[in-house]
């Protein structure tokens, strides 16, 4: 798949979902527009050369195959000098750099700072690409030997500059980035929890501190806190690197496996479903709690009893001081809505697939996989099935709102079901992530599909929009976490890392950003839960 | 990106995935997978599930070593497992075990001391009973003796932390030598957990047994790579009876166990001798 890709990407020209290769060669050269006066190439020789080496890392592309931006759709027509292939940018680090600079980018803060700091960036990463594409120049030895040693010469005078005039934006740069909170910066693994011994499926941050909840195929939801592992900065405490983190309390109480998991700061409780058909409503434990502290059955708060099959996915409702709705959704074929805050009977409202008045009909035909409150109208409960079609019900009546047309290439089975879904945080939009691994964009209000992408090299397990609403992150099976720029409207693919091992056919199965903070953690086959911090 | 129809011949194969939306029913419905055909990095785990799944009766077939593995390996593997499925053991026990009706962990006449405090081999101060232990801070003397639900729960949570550890056990291809000892340690507190329940929760050991047959392959496996010494297994049982002559204390021994944690390591060799 990648390999098609890369080859199609050279064949024409850059697709525009990668226009950031593009306007780094733009910088490369037309910032620098001496050293592209001195090498030109007219000699057809040295082309020829430069086409050798082109192919040849073409073909070392194709068997990295591991970066996505590996596209070598760079070849910019503007200059001979660009027929040189772009080397791979070094995995990750330089991603999320070289992303500040995509030209289509809706900058919210103003676009001339940023493009200042993409000019800043520029020179840095041209400076990467130029110490790998010496490297290419030495394996394939070229023909015309004189041309090449004038370009290297020119090459060396053009770096001399680039240096000088880096360290002149460095200092600037840093200034700019103190002063711009939106700064696309990378996100870096800084934490490895590993207790879980088998598949984590679901992970959810507090609201507001740097606690965590997982849920896992050993049937166990685990609390982690990690305030005590951050330094007074908010980074990783030097103590904290150098040891095995330990969760402050495993709860045990459900008979099968965890499948989802839910955070609730202002009511201090954390919920868990499971494939035994029950959600269970858990306290947390008092602060400074210690991980061997005796067992306290009163964590133990309830247990909600009324599906009849697997719950896949349970979500709270977005305003905790509005109300404390649950919905969940089954495989029993029902959706389900809860009130926490009711004593005895918190079951507030069922609906099947027709919505509350079809609830009678006969056998369960299609199952929700998926669901999510909807922040900008909080009446809409937006529910994925595996049938491919996204319905918005209301949540106080059940009644169908709007049908979305997921189903684009459904093809009847579950390999192009979605797997997940996600509303937008201020924007009138839904997201979905499918088994054939497209994400999709839907209009809540219209129902239309707005966009559509293959983001991944295997399904789509995990979706989730960080808190300014600019960026979606996703996870798939193919063992990935990407990060998707959606305020382009190419929804360019701004940094890309492995998440999880697999174990089985899974990968990636849970990422979510924290709400507040610049963390984010994620779930998968390996039963490992990794929190990422998003720095400089 | 150039949009392409999913399609290429592995999508015909059965994947081994759980899909949101799957019915209890249908979970793990996918064909059973020889070891060599499994290509994950966690292809020795999956394989065990895999046999479980399939005949989790036959305790034998369960514990004897796949052709061309690592013994140690595998034990690993099945310790992980054991403790993944005495998490739910442990829901079960939660339902009649707790600090009122199980102040101690006891198990016939023996009584076991919870190994996952900083001192376990302290002698508290303040209880007249010298056989208490008294927990890292003595400010925080709350309960300076573990209960059976706790020393269960501590000992589970310990067990998991242990086989977790990228110190211990860094690697599911190999495991380092110095940490081989752990097995022996894991093993035999988790067969306290058994023991409890057995001389304790009957009910609940006996029905959770009979659909989980837990404690036959925890017993095999255990037999096998020598795991729990033969005088520390409390729980009766026909065969075995009539070959070995269980060892009945007059006077209950104190079992002090050292700590599991991070923290002190090394002091696990001193376990053996202090059970004895």
């Amino acid at each position: 798949m990648r390999e098609r890709e890369a080859a199609a990407a050279a064949a024409t020209t850059s697709q525009g979902n990668f226009p950031k290769s593009n306007r780094n060669s733009a910088i490369f050269v037309g910032s620098n527009p001496q050293p592209a006066n001195i090498i030109t190439p007219p000699a057809s020789t040295l082309s020829q050369s430069l086409s050798k080496t082109a192919a040849a890392s073409a073909a070392l592309l194709a068997a990295q195959g591991k970066t996505r931006s590996a596209t070598p759709a760079t070849a910019s027509p503007t200059t001979p000098s660009a027929q040189h292939p772009l080397p791979p940018p070094p995995p990750t680090t330089s991603n999320s750099a070289g992303a500040s600079e995509d030209d289509e980018m809706i900058d919210p803060l103003g676009a001339g700072d940023r493009r200042e700091q993409g000019g800043a960036d520029g020179p840095e990463r041209a400076l990467l690409q130029e110490r790998e594409r010496d490297a290419d120049m030495e394996e394939a030895v070229p023909e015309n030997v004189d041309e090449v040693a004038m370009m290297v010469s020119a090459r060396k005078k053009w770096k001399q500059q680039q240096q000088q005039l880096q360290k002149q934006q460095m200092a600037q740069g840093k200034k700019e980035r103190t002063a711009m909170e939106h700064q696309p910066r990378m996100w870096r693994t800084k934490f490895t929890l590993r207790s879980h011994l088998d598949t984590v499926r679901s992970v959810a941050f507090h609201s507001t501190e740097m606690v965590i909840i997982s849920g896992s195929e050993d049937g166990t939801v685990k609390l982690w806190n990690l305030k005590s592992s951050l330094d007074r900065d908010g980074g990783v405490s030097k103590k904290a690197a150098h040891q095995d983190i330990e969760p402050n309390i495993t709860y045990r109480g459900h008979s099968h496996m965890v499948t989802s998991v839910a955070l609730s700061a202002e009511q201090g409780r954390a919920y868990s479903a499971s494939l035994d058909s029950t959600i269970r409503v858990w306290r947390m434990p008092p602060e400074g709690r210690e991980t061997y502290a005796a067992v306290d059955p009163s964590l133990n708060l309830a247990s909600y009893v009324g599906h009849t099959d697997a719950i896949w996915d349970i979500r709270l409702f977005p305003l905790p001081g509005v109300s404390h709705l649950l919905a969940s959704a089954s495989a029993d074929g029902t959706i389900k809505i809860w009130d926490t805050a009711a004593g005895s009977s918190p079951l507030k409202n069922s609906w099947s697939y027709t919505g509350v008045e079809g609830a009678s009909m006969g056998g369960v035909r299609h199952i929700p996989t998926s669901l999510d409150f909807c922040p900008t109208d909080l009446k809409k409960l937006a529910v994925s099935y595996t049938n491919s079609i996204i319905k918005v019900f209301d949540v106080e009546t059940g009644q169908v709102v709007t049908t979305f047309k997921g189903d684009e290439t459904y093809d009847n089975t579950s390999a192009t079901q979605i797997n997940r879904i996600v509303a937008h945080t201020t924007m009138s939009l839904v997201i979905s992530g499918h088994e054939d691994r497209h994400i999709r964009f839907f209009d809540l209000n219209s129902g239309s599909c707005t966009f559509s992408m293959q983001a991944h090299l295997d399904g789509v397990t995990s979706l989730d929009v960080d808190p300014s609403g600019l960026t979606l992150v996703s996870g798939g099976h193919d063992s990935s976490i990407r990060l998707w720029d959606i305020s382009s409207s190419a929804r360019t693919c701004v940094q890309e890392f492995t998440g999880h091992r697999r174990k089985g056919d899974e990968g990636v199965l849970s990422v979510r950003y924290h709400q507040s903070l610049p963390w984010m953690v994620s779930g998968g086959a390996d039963g490992i839960v990794k929190v990422y911090q998003h720095g400089v | 990106m150039a949009l392409e129809p999913p399609h290429s011949a592995e999508e015909t194969k059965v994947l081994r995935r759980l899909l949101p939306g799957t019915k209890l029913e249908n979970s793990y419905q996918w064909p059973f997978i020889s070891l060599d055909q499994l290509d994950s990095s966690f292809s020795l785990q999956e394989y065990l599930q895999a046999l479980i799944r399939k005949d989790r009766e036959n305790v034998g077939a369960l514990v004897a070593l796949p052709p061309g593995q690592d013994d140690e390996v595998w034990q690993y593997e099945h310790l992980r497992q054991l403790c993944l499925e005495l998490n739910h053991f442990v829901v079960q026990l939660e339902t009649e075990c707790n600090r009122e009706t199980c102040p101690e962990m006891k198990a016939e006449e023996w009584l076991y001391l919870c190994a996952a405090h900083q001192a376990p081999q302290s002698v508290c101060m303040i209880c007249p009973a010298q056989r208490y232990t008294y927990h890292s801070n003595m400010a925080k003397l709350v309960s300076c003796q573990c209960c059976a639900i706790d020393y269960i729960v501590h000992t589970l949570d310990g067990a998991s932390t242990l086989l977790n550890s990228n110190r211990f056990f860094p690697s599911r291809i190999s495991i380092p030598e110095p940490s081989l000892k752990h097995y022996q340690s894991i093993a035999r507190r988790l067969y306290r957990i058994f023991a409890h329940a057995w001389f304790h929760h009957r009910e609940v050991f006996e029905s959770y047994e009979n659909e989980s047959f837990l404690y036959a392959r925890f017993l095999h496996l255990s037999r096998q790579y020598k795991l729990v010494s033969q005088q520390l297994i409390i729980i009766p049982d026909g065969k075995l009876s009539s070959t070995t002559s269980r060892k009945v204390s007059a006077v209950s021994p104190v079992m002090v166990a050292s700590p599991i944690t991070e923290t002190a390591p090394v002091s696990l060799a001193n376990d053996t001798r202090a059970s004895e």
